[in-house]
């Protein structure tokens, strides 16, 4: 069973999808073997679903390991306590790395303003010297500027340090000194000449001809030098500085990956209550109960029905797979697609981001407490759509897995079909060391259910996966402070990169898109949905009034709706022989239950 | 031909300081500030430092150990406000200027080779009494019997050894002294002058009277035969009638009034007496014009050359020197400096008083067998061989800044001249004060441009100067180097030298209160400056670098100045992380490391 996708959808919009599971598609299995018997079939039918053309993937993982079990505790929980060391000291040391980039930084930004106020005497020079008035003006206000501030610089921060006959002090005997000295051009240094051109004191003009000679000197052959060689130190070390705080993230993520993967059940309310309820003593009996909750989807042909397979996908509009002109824009922006090629992959069925799909995408992010967007609606659909090209490598002319993308991987060729078996496959297994030295192992599958999904329902399952991934990623990425919290939406926290929360929280500092109000309006709800509707109703009062089985009018959507004739005579068939027939044979064959074939 | 650079000791009672208590402490409380000569500040009101007991071995032993020099600013104030008539003050201080020069006489002269350890001079400001002329002076001490120059009580003395001064006295201002001397009901000057006319007809008849006995008997008898009862009153009338020679001439009158004044006087102070500082000023300014040609008063010529009163009545019409029909004495500013210093002046040739001498022999019986002690100021001046320097005044009162009797350059030189004429010694000069000047509201600039023009030997009576920050206002405070308070300062020593001082003391003259840091840290170093320019005689426009400090070792020395910034020079750097400047410089670095040595004194002494 879907986590987030419960309802049939057939008997309620007919034709708009399905997620419908045969009354007999349910089983609880409880096998008890040798140890390592199970887990061998467990891994066996992973590989075979695979050769059957599954896509297979993991949705849910946990641990229980009693401390009695040293040896597996040792290597499963005592790890996970050794990864949230080696976690805690990355950490620390990425904190220490960006500390370390925020204090070179900050020297790089003291240098820059010196060297600014340089670069300001040097272009103000030029612009001297340029026949234009106006540029002219220019440059000896930019000299100016640059002048005035290092003459204040010096001022401040180093002729302070003369006592008594600095420029500060001096100004209890001229009061004007520090405007004055401020006005002097570099080659003031005659106090004659001082006093006479700034109508001065010749004993005022002597001073300020000698803090002017000093202050030359200071800029010029004391202070720029120092900075033209730090500057370029510093330069080097912020470049470092960055590089480590990428690299030592990068370096964590596995360990943090690694570290999330381990879940210990006894986290959750539901794996404390469960082991208080278990019949072995968790203090003195050794054992490890591991959950995996396995999914799988494999698209069928009904009969008379799509019954080719596709070595290429034909290419269409993107807004025809379903996409809002709101969400395209979104995708060019995170460039998902390019504003110049807006062809994707087409699927059996199309638009493929139907209301299906985005009635469920507010559910998939409540579930996982993930925030979706037009990106991952996007991914799941390539992902569908990768899944549905497996075979097709080799017949593209070389064009290699990673420009196709992820999920393409060599197999059976999957039937170009929106009907698809869906496994869920929620497996408990248990070891048990006795007393005496015997190991046992016992699997459970609590309980298989097989359904069948139409292509919307499947990339909402797909979602699903991306919001679990996401999850991750986000668990990660707010760890190592890659990634802020914008807002809540909802109980939905919405995550960002820092340089995009920081445009969200300041758009006009960081450049990002001020929100202007501005409501996003869905298109995908047009005059023939609206009709659709109508129809539906129409037909849902013929039923329910007269009893009149008019699904033709009540269906709307590309999907099958007959499930008398089709659904359950066709398509249930498909599900329950290469769906639930399939691995309940084979675990009874792997089990060593006689005279079972698959 | 050089200066000296001096800084005063300053006032003890200020700061209550103890280190300033008494001349054994105050002549070295000056080896700090880069000096060697001390200015003595004698305490305000008070002569007993002269007199601490072996103070001289004191100073002796501070002389020759030390090597140090000094020099004496006597007391200020109404106690040695030579230029008054008010006999209490007068005479007080008369008795302190003998005080100082027996004091000096019997600590160094008397003894046996102390002369070389006299102060180079003693100071006095030349004027410290109130204002005369200007304002309301008569209602502030009227009543209280005025002295001539020479201390007399009696001014009748010095009208009859000047038979034209008692001419004039008893024709324009025997009336108006008469009315104000005198205590009956007088309505105006006609009415004494009828009733002393009647008195002497009176008299003159009642003597005829008794001489002429029978022709008075015929009178009687033709008074009765014309009708008329022959009764003295009628008998009066006849004998004037046929003798109109006994009538009273004007001499006879005024010379009864002049007689009537004194025996007057006589009865309630002392005959002859005056007892209006104004009056007794108009006197001595008429002395003073009747003796013009005398060369012993040369004051007269000094200040208005052949001119007359007359004369310069007619300048300040419609005033006059004494209105003698509206009673109006005016006391033109040159006249109250002239008379002023004629009273100076007249404390050295005044007899010793005898009240002082009966004082000291009661204290020192053995005085009385040596003649120094009844000497005049003046003799003991000469005997004594110490230099007496007058200089201008501060401010006495607020709101009546440059009115002192005394204060202009001109009005100083005339006294040291008239000194040096009269008194025949080269012991009475000049200090000048430049800060005096200035908050009383007088220029120094312009007062020695105005010398140059008609007494360009100014200078050469000035002995020595009082240097501070030239402000309008009196306060003794350090002036910076460099700053435009040493080059005006500069300025203004260089016009003094021009005038003719070429050496004396430059000295720095603090109030009290400063440490020693705070003088010599500015002060001393820019009068350094001065006094080595002004002995190169360096034009003010030509001065070089180096009076502003700036040479290798001056206090804006650029190399060291340059060390220091090299230092900080990577100071606006500081605060940053990967090569951090240091805080208190890499000289700073060791100097913390010394014991007791902490940052905040360091950055305050990295300069020093």
């Amino acid at each position: 069973m879907s986590n987030v996708v419960k309802e049939f959808i057939l008997d309620t919009d007919p034709g708009m999808g399905i997620n419908a599971n045969p009354f007999e598609s349910e089983i609880y299995l409880d096998l008890t073997g040798p140890m390592g018997s199970l887990s061998g079939l467990y891994y066996s039918l992973m590989f075979q679903l695979g050769k059957n053309g599954f896509f297979v993937f993991k949705m849910d993982e946990s641990i229980n390991v009693s401390p009695m079990f040293k040896q597996y505790w040792e290597l499963t929980i005592h790890q996970k306590e050794a990864l949230e060391a080696q976690m805690k000291s990355g950490l620390a040391q990425i904190a220490t790395a960006i500390h370390d980039y925020d204090l070179v930084s900050h020297d790089l930004r003291k240098y820059q303003e010196y060297l600014d106020y340089y670069t300001k005497i040097e272009k103000g020079l030029k612009l001297l010297k340029a026949k234009k008035k106006e540029e002219a003006e220019e440059g000896a206000k930019l000299q100016k500027e640059g002048l005035q501030t290092l003459r204040s610089v010096f001022i401040d921060q180093v002729d302070a340090h003369t006592g008594d006959i600095s420029i500060r002090s001096i100004t209890q005997r001229w009061p004007t000194i520090i405007v004055d000295f401020m006005r002097l051009d570099d080659k003031d240094t005659d106090q004659k000449k001082i006093s006479e051109r700034y109508e001065i004191s010749e004993a005022e003009g002597a001073v300020l001809g000698t803090k002017n000679k000093l202050f030359v000197e200071w800029k010029d052959n004391l202070f720029k030098p120092t900075l033209k060689e730090r500057y370029q130190n510093v330069l080097r070390l912020t470049e470092a500085r960055k590089t480590s705080i990428e690299k030592y993230s990068e370096m964590l993520k596995p360990v943090v990956a690694r570290y999330k993967m381990i879940n210990d059940s006894l986290e959750g309310g539901g794996g404390r209550a469960g082991s208080l309820k278990a019949f072995f003593p968790a203090a003195s009996q050794a054992f490890s109960i591991d959950n995996t909750r396995i999914w799988a989807i494999l698209p069928f042909a009904p009969a008379e029905k799509y019954k080719v397979t596709r070595d290429y996908l034909d290419e269409i509009p993107i807004r025809k797979a379903g996409f809002t002109r709101d969400q395209i824009e979104e995708l060019v922006a995170g460039k998902k697609i390019s504003d110049r090629d807006m062809l994707v992959p087409a699927l059996p069925v199309e638009p493929s981001i139907d209301e299906i799909v985005l009635r469920y995408l507010p559910k998939v992010e409540n579930y996982y407490k993930v925030k979706l967007n037009a990106g991952d609606i996007y991914d799941a659909r390539k992902r569908l759509t990768n899944l549905f090209l497996r075979k097709a490598l080799e017949t593209r002319g070389g064009e290699s897995y990673s420009k196709i993308g992820e999920f393409v991987a060599p197999g059976m060729t999957w039937t170009y079909s929106p009907y698809f078996v869906f496994l869920d496959l929620p497996f408990e297994r248990a070891v048990i060391k006795l007393p005496n030295g015997t190991e046992m192992e016992n699997l459970m599958i609590t309980n298989m259910t097989v359904q069948n999904r139409t292509q919307n329902v499947v990339i909402v399952t797909l979602l699903e996966l991306i919001a679990r991934e996401k999850q991750m990623e986000n668990y990660i990425g707010q760890l190592l402070g890659e990634q802020g919290l914008v807002s809540e939406t909802g109980s939905i926290p919405v995550f960002k990169e820092i340089s995009e929360v920081a445009k969200e929280r300041y758009p006009e500092i960081f450049g990002g898109k001020p929100d202007e109000g501005k409501e996003k309006k869905s298109d995908q709800k047009n005059m023939f949905a609206e009709m659709d509707k109508l129809r539906t109703k129409f037909g849902k009062f013929l039923d329910n009034t007269f009893g009149l089985k008019f699904d033709i009018l009540r269906a709307r959507g590309p999907y099958e709706f007959a499930v008398d004739d089709r659904l359950a005579e066709m398509f249930q068939l498909e599900t329950m022989y290469q769906g639930y027939l399939f691995v309940l044979r084979y675990l009874q064959r792997g089990s060593g239950v006689p005279a079972i074939r698959v | 031909m050089t200066y000296y650079l001096t800084v005063s000791s300053g006032i003890g009672s200020i700061g209550r300081d103890p280190n300033l208590m008494g001349l054994g402490k105050k002549i070295p409380s000056i080896l700090t500030y880069g000096v060697n000569i001390v200015q003595a500040d004698m305490e305000t009101y008070t002569s007993a430092e002269l007199f601490e007991p072996e103070v001289e071995i004191t100073i002796k032993r501070l002389i020759d150990s030390l090597g140090v020099k000094w020099v004496m600013h006597g007391e200020i104030g109404q106690t040695v406000a030579f230029e008054t008539a008010q006999q209490q003050i007068w005479r007080q201080a008369h008795r302190r200027l003998h005080q100082y020069m027996d004091a000096m006489y019997d600590k160094f002269v008397k003894p046996k080779d102390m002369s070389k350890y006299l102060p180079g001079y003693i100071d006095f400001h030349i004027s410290n009494m109130m204002s005369i002329g200007y304002f309301a002076e008569r209602y502030r001490l009227a009543g209280t019997v005025m002295l001539d120059f020479t201390g007399r009580n009696s001014w009748s003395d010095l009208l009859e050894e000047n038979s034209e001064l008692k001419e004039w006295f008893k024709r324009d201002i025997l009336l108006l002294v008469y009315g104000r001397e005198v205590p009956i009901a007088i309505t105006s000057t006609e009415d004494v002058k009828n009733r002393m006319a009647s008195q002497i007809r009176a008299r003159n008849i009642r003597n005829y009277y008794i001489n002429h006995q029978q022709e008075v008997e015929e009178i009687s008898q033709d008074l009765g035969r014309q009708g008329i009862p022959p009764t003295e009153e009628n008998l009066f009338q006849e004998i004037l009638r046929r003798h109109s020679d006994l009538n009273p001439s004007d001499g006879q009158i005024s010379d009864d009034i002049y007689k009537e004044w004194e025996e007057a006087t006589a009865i309630r102070f002392i005959k002859g007496a005056i007892t209006d500082e104004e009056l007794a000023y108009v006197l001595v300014a008429k002395y003073l014009e009747f003796k013009k040609n005398d060369p012993n008063e040369p004051l007269w010529k000094m200040y208005f050359q052949d001119r007359s009163m007359e004369d310069l009545e007619k300048k300040w019409s419609p005033k006059k020197l004494v209105n003698t029909k509206t009673g109006e004495i005016y006391l033109d500013p040159e006249i109250v400096a002239m008379v002023a210093s004629r009273y100076v002046l007249g404390h050295f040739e005044a007899d010793v008083l005898k009240e002082y001498t009966g004082e000291m022999l009661k204290k020192n019986p053995e005085r009385e067998k040596n003649p120094f002690y009844t000497k005049s100021a003046i003799e003991k001046l000469k005997e004594i061989k110490v230099q007496l320097v007058f200089e201008n005044p501060e401010y006495s009162e607020g709101q009546i800044e440059g009115l002192q009797r005394i204060i202009r350059a001109e009005h100083m030189y005339y006294f040291a001249k008239a000194a040096e004429q009269t008194l025949k010694t080269d012991r009475i000069k000049l200090l000048i004060d430049l800060n005096h000047w200035l908050h009383n509201a007088v220029d120094p600039g312009k007062e020695f441009d105005h010398m140059k023009k008609d007494s360009s030997d100014f200078g050469s009576y000035v002995r020595a100067v009082h240097i501070y920050e030239p402000l309008p206002i009196h306060w003794h405070n350090p002036f910076e180097i460099p700053s435009d308070q040493q080059f005006k300062i500069y300025r203004w020593l260089f016009q003094l030298r021009g005038l003719g001082f070429k050496d004396g003391y430059l000295v720095f003259e603090r109030g009290g209160g400063q440490n020693p840091q705070e003088i010599t840290k500015t002060a001393v170093l820019a009068l350094r400056q001065i006094k080595e320019n002004l002995e190169k005689d360096i034009e003010p426009s030509k001065l070089p670098l180096e009076f502003y400090g700036i040479s290798p070792e001056g206090v804006l020395s650029t190399e060291r100045q340059m060390v220091i910034i090299r230092e900080h020079a990577r100071d606006p750097l500081k605060g940053l992380i990967i090569i951090p400047e240091e805080e208190h410089t890499a000289l700073g670095k060791d100097a913390l490391a010394k014991p007791g040595m902490t940052p905040e004194k360091w950055k305050k002494e990295e300069l020093r």
